[in-house]
């Protein structure tokens, strides 16, 4: 899984759009995960092999969020 | 996160940008990473004879996916300066001389997280655990190191006082590049959440200040372009 972490410098705003962009989500789904990194502190944004996490996480690093892999409990 | 939903919501932003000693505070925080060269710090001097970020700047939807920027001539010069600092910042990758690594953009180092704050922060570990990131970082970081340069880059080189237009590539050169911008001053400022909060208490004396303004300005920017592209 890719995991988005808080942080107090990303807009929410900028965040909402980097998802939509990067993963090609919708705008309410989105915002909602903004929220959830927001709100909660951490969000999973994208699921699937450790090369497409790996993938995501560049990505969105070079979007300078604060991203990481988390590799899942069933391998 | 950082909550900017209005264009007053950052407060003083309008405010004239000047110092004495602009990161005066941040500075002392530098570390003794060669990597790590503050040297263009100086061309923060052009701060300070910098005039005022008009509300009226920023950015708006242009035709066919480009993307409208209006900026004054002091404006211009500060993002120069701060594209430059960003350049002095992030070295290039580096990749071994092996021509497969190279090609592979696999870099050299033992890919270990970075001391200084502001590159750990540029630059964040992709996994908890330290020899996984390690590998990580070592397939990934000369990449993304280049990639920032290259967006540090971009805002140098089309940066114009007047209106002038972005392409759909630069816009997202600009999006990124004004980003770690912000990052890099946001964590060497320590920002929080209450950011604008801060900003609104703040005394114009305090040496803080411009680099503080400076701050909020990009965030201004940053949402405006966000705004545009959405």
């Amino acid at each position: 899984m890719t995991i988005v972490w808080n942080d107090p410098v990303n807009l929410m705003s900028y965040v909402t759009y980097v998802f939509q962009s990067v993963f090609g989500y919708p705008r309410e789904k989105a915002e909602k995960l903004m929220l959830d990194v927001h709100h909660k502190g951490k969000a999973v944004v994208s699921s699937g092999t450790r090369e497409e996490m790996e993938r995501d996480v560049q990505i969105l690093h070079s979007y300078g969020l604060w991203a990481t892999v988390q590799p899942d409990s069933v391998k | 996160m950082c909550r900017f939903s209005t264009p007053t919501a950052c407060g003083r932003r309008s405010s004239r940008i000047r110092s004495s000693e602009p990161l005066k505070s941040a500075k002392s925080s530098g570390s003794a990473e060669p990597c790590t060269s503050y040297e263009s710090y100086e061309s923060y001097e052009q701060i300070e004879s910098s005039e005022a970020a008009p509300v009226t700047s920023g950015f708006s939807r242009g035709r066919n996916g480009n993307v409208v920027a209006v900026f004054e001539a002091a404006e211009v010069s500060l993002l120069r300066s701060l594209a430059s600092m960003m350049l002095g910042i992030v070295s290039p990758g580096q990749t071994s001389d092996d021509p497969l690594e190279r090609a592979l953009g696999i870099g050299v180092g033992d890919g270990a997280a970075p001391s200084d704050p502001v590159l750990a922060r540029l630059f964040p570990s992709a996994y908890q655990d330290d020899k996984e990131s390690a590998e990580f970082r070592r397939y990934t970081e000369a990449t993304l190191r280049d990639g920032k340069r290259a967006d540090a880059q971009t805002v140098h080189e089309s940066a114009r006082s007047g209106r002038f237009e972005l392409s759909p590539e630069q816009a997202q050169a600009w999006l990124r590049a004004l980003n770690d911008l912000r990052l890099t001053l946001g964590t060497k400022l320590e920002v929080t959440e209450e950011i604008h909060d801060q900003i609104a208490t703040m005394s114009e004396d305090d040496p803080r200040y411009p680099a503080y303004v400076t701050y909020d300005w990009l965030t201004y920017l940053q949402d405006s372009l966000v705004r545009a592209l959405w």
